[in-house]
């Protein structure tokens, strides 16, 4: 009767038949231990000689009305039909002490959040100091952590603890990882999160296996991932990869995954393993682990950087476009750094190269558009192709202002990962030049990628003039290339995609005479290593059409012109060509190929005559332009302004292996027609 | 060897010469002779892009303009000259014991090169 009372007042809403069976086990635990009381003292009793006989005290009745009761304590949960609550059920103090403080678990060693030292918050949030636990447990605030977008594995966990229990036991398979992730989830960095990306992060095996010691194994490595918990991985819990986000690599011990390895293929002791891992850490594949990041995890949360200060620098470290802009401000300010993402892949498309009538649809067309500032970033773009966090970078969201015909196809949009990745493939590809710096910039419809050389002089102000000319249509033949010179400089402008209302172009610059060649062929080399938006044909009659038509007379070729034609072997055959402006007092002297399109050739060449002239108010021109159009097809065009009146302009072009002899041959022939 | 064409004529019908190259102080191509199939261009690029930095080397210690470079690999070899015009010569070698005699016929031939 009194332990039915007693189970009735402990333990509220229990049925029945439940409660039946408390009293009558607690009635039997009660008579078990008088019986063992009994034998006890009769035990006891001769043992006591000259003890006077009395009654035991306590007596066993006593002492089972006492004990017994006290069982329904750890037993309640038991005769509530549930299981024991987990350690997570603590208070996140408690839970944070035991978790890492005392160094129990798989992950003790790891993740020292709780540790009461000061870390740096988690990847982007660097600017925001760690809040200790010590702190944390008393309300401090907390980096702010938000989740918006899609995560690598979409789960809800469950917010009860013990349904949070059950979700991490049917993510892992591992016992350890269960009881280490549960102990750790009080992270204040990790509950943000919690309810929306996985509790345990995969990392390949394979990118771990050779820190592992062979003779760990009984079988070869090859032959261990297929046999882990999750086949070809391991998993990681999350807090411990977030507890060391920030500093840059991430680590794990080997308890952490040792349940994962087959016991039967270990050959070593845990602690041997231990000991034979380089300062008894895996170092793990922090681009994987990254990857499985919730992005807006990494979002700064911090005010913008503020960059201005940056114009300060002296050079060479100067940003390219900080110095003032003497052309009317086409370009823009230092942009703030903390939107490098949207800046790399940002564009204008304020002055539309083309008429309406080049929106025609007739490919996929890479549009590079954007509506933020112009922006200017020097300096290590250190992002991985493909990597998750190049391809988290905003994408281009913006409307046209010249919209597309509702029958034009829709139109891909290059990602910000492509364009990083050209930016990767640049850098790396220019090493061997020692350039100061790619810098990424936009101008018009272009996103420029810059690179100078030691010993150039910056003059990519001339750019923007010659980028109609790389587009679609424009030239006879495709521009895969536009190397210009003038005095001092050699401007190399490579096409890294199809140029319709824009694109992206590398822009490279050299002294002449300072291996011009190995620039232009290794900006070739990263256009097409970097190159993922798709070339679209080049062939669009209205183009040509929309071009400012030219006054053309034809003229016949002189006794001098013919053998100045026929100097010119090194572009093969070519068929000579006089054509006089009427207008603009320039005759154009043209060396091409049989069946050229020489007239179409004549308004290309005006147009570039016209960019060329704009070059600057100091009197520097251009006086050479030399167009490769795939393979060894090249277009060299002598541009000289030796004195006011009529110009002549030569133009050959044609298939060659000796590039410099052309260029040499051209020359010469510029010089006899009086063009120099 | 009297102008830059009979020098490289003679160069690539030399023993162990692969190809031989005349470029400009850009790098460009002026003229080659050698076996088929080799990329004239790249080679010209890239030994021009050579000898350019060594120019500055020179230039730092004060030593002068660079007459000559010669590149040993594990299989072959490259011997890169300078010259006192606006022409560079490259000449490719399957075995490095083959650049003495290039270089030699090198020698005899600058002053046709200088003339380009």
């Amino acid at each position: 009767m009194v332990y039915a009372v007693a189970v009735r007042l402990l333990i509220r809403r229990l049925s029945l038949l439940r409660w039946t069976a408390a009293t009558l086990g607690l009635w039997g635990i009660h008579v078990l231990i008088g019986a063992l009381a009994d034998v006890a003292v009769a035990d006891i009793a001769p043992s006591r000689a000259g003890v006077a006989a009395t009654d035991p005290f306590p007596p066993p009745a006593i002492l089972g009305l006492v004990w017994v009761p006290l069982l329904l304590v750890p037993l309640r949960d038991v005769i509530r039909g549930q299981s024991p609550r987990p350690a997570a059920r603590r208070s996140p103090g408690r839970g944070a002490e035991s978790g890492h403080g005392n160094g129990a678990g798989p992950l003790a060693a790891g993740p020292r959040v709780a540790s009461g030292t000061s870390r740096p918050g988690i990847a982007s949030a660097s600017r925001t100091p760690a809040v200790p636990a010590s702190e944390d447990r008393q309300g401090t605030e907390r980096p702010v952590i938000r989740q918006t977008g899609p995560v690598p594995r979409p789960s809800r966990a469950p917010r009860e603890p013990a349904e949070r229990s059950a979700a991490l036991r049917s993510t892992t398979d591992g016992e350890a990882l269960t009881r280490a992730a549960a102990s750790l989830s009080p992270n204040p960095l990790d509950e943000a999160v919690h309810e929306a990306s996985p509790i345990v992060m995969r990392v390949s095996f394979d990118r771990v296996a050779g820190q592992l010691p062979a003779e760990a194994f009984q079988v070869p490595l090859a032959r261990i991932g297929p046999s882990l918990t999750e086949p070809g991985h391991l998993l990681i819990p999350r807090p411990l990869v977030l507890a060391q986000l920030a500093e840059g690599f991430v680590r794990a011990e080997w308890k952490v995954v040792a349940e994962q390895f087959p016991r039967h293929m270990l050959s070593l002791t845990d602690v041997e393993v231990a000991a034979r891992l380089a300062d008894g850490h895996l170092v793990l594949p922090l681009d994987e682990l990254v990857s499985q990041l919730p992005r807006d995890l990494l979002a700064p949360s911090g005010p913008p950087i503020q960059a201005e200060s940056i114009e300060s620098v002296p050079a060479p470290f100067q940003p390219v476009s900080a110095a003032p802009d003497e052309a009317g401000g086409r370009r823009e300010p230092a942009p703030d750094l903390s939107s490098m993402g949207a800046a790399v892949e940002s564009l204008r498309s304020t002055h539309a190269w083309s008429s309406p009538a080049r929106e025609e649809p007739s490919a996929e067309v890479a549009v590079l558009e954007e509506s933020e500032p112009l922006p200017v970033v020097v300096g290590a773009l250190d992002m991985e192709p493909g990597s998750q966090l190049a391809g988290d970078l905003a994408p281009w969201d913006r409307t046209d202002t010249a919209p597309a015909p509702d029958d034009a196809p829709p139109r891909r949009r290059a990602k910000g990962r492509e364009i990083g990745a050209v930016v990767d493939t640049v850098a790396a590809a220019l090493a061997p030049l020692s350039p100061l710096g790619v810098a990424v910039e936009a101008v018009d419809d272009a996103t420029l990628l810059t690179a100078s050389g030691p010993g150039s002089r910056a003059i990519s102000e001339a750019v923007p003039a010659f980028l109609p000319l790389l587009a679609d249509g424009r030239a006879p033949w495709p521009v895969s290339q536009l190397t210009m010179w003038d005095a001092e400089s050699v401007l190399i402008l490579t096409p890294l995609c199809a140029m319709r209302r824009g694109g992206a172009v590398l822009v490279s610059t050299v002294a002449p005479g300072r291996a011009v060649a190995a620039v232009e062929r290794l900006s070739l080399r990263a256009a097409a290593a970097g190159l993922s938006i798709a070339i679209s044909p080049r062939t669009d009659p209205e183009v040509a059409e929309a071009y400012e038509e030219t006054d053309l007379i034809e003229m016949e070729p002189s006794t001098q012109n013919r053998e100045i034609a026929a100097s010119l072997d090194a572009l093969g055959p070519v068929a000579l060509s006089v054509l006089r402006e009427a207008t603009a007092l320039r005759d154009f002297y043209l060396f091409l190929p049989p069946g050229s399109d020489i007239r179409m050739t004549c308004r290309f060449v005006a147009q570039l005559d016209k960019a060329a002239g704009q070059r600057d108010g100091a009197g520097r021109a251009f006086h050479t332009a030399v167009l490769r159009c795939g393979g060894r097809r090249r277009l060299i065009v002598r541009l000289d302004r030796p004195a006011p009146g009529r110009r002549a302009i030569v133009v050959a072009g044609g298939e060659t292996e000796r590039a410099g002899l052309a260029l040499r041959q051209v020359e010469a022939a510029a010089q006899r027609l009086g063009a120099r | 060897v009297d102008d830059a064409r009979s020098l490289l004529t003679a160069l690539a019908s030399t023993a162990g010469v692969t190809v031989a190259v005349v470029m400009d102080r850009d790098g460009f191509v002026i003229d080659w002779a050698g076996e088929t199939g080799v990329d004239a261009e790249e080679i010209a690029a890239v030994t021009s892009s050579l000898l350019e930095s060594s120019e500055r080397i020179g230039s730092d210690l004060g030593r002068g303009a660079v007459r000559s470079v010669i590149l040993e690999f594990e299989e072959g070899a490259a011997l890169i000259m300078g010259t006192g015009g606006t022409t560079r010569l490259a000449v490719v070698l399957r075995d490095p014991a083959d650049a003495a005699a290039a270089r030699s016929l090198v020698r005899e031939g600058m002053s046709a090169l200088e003339r380009v």
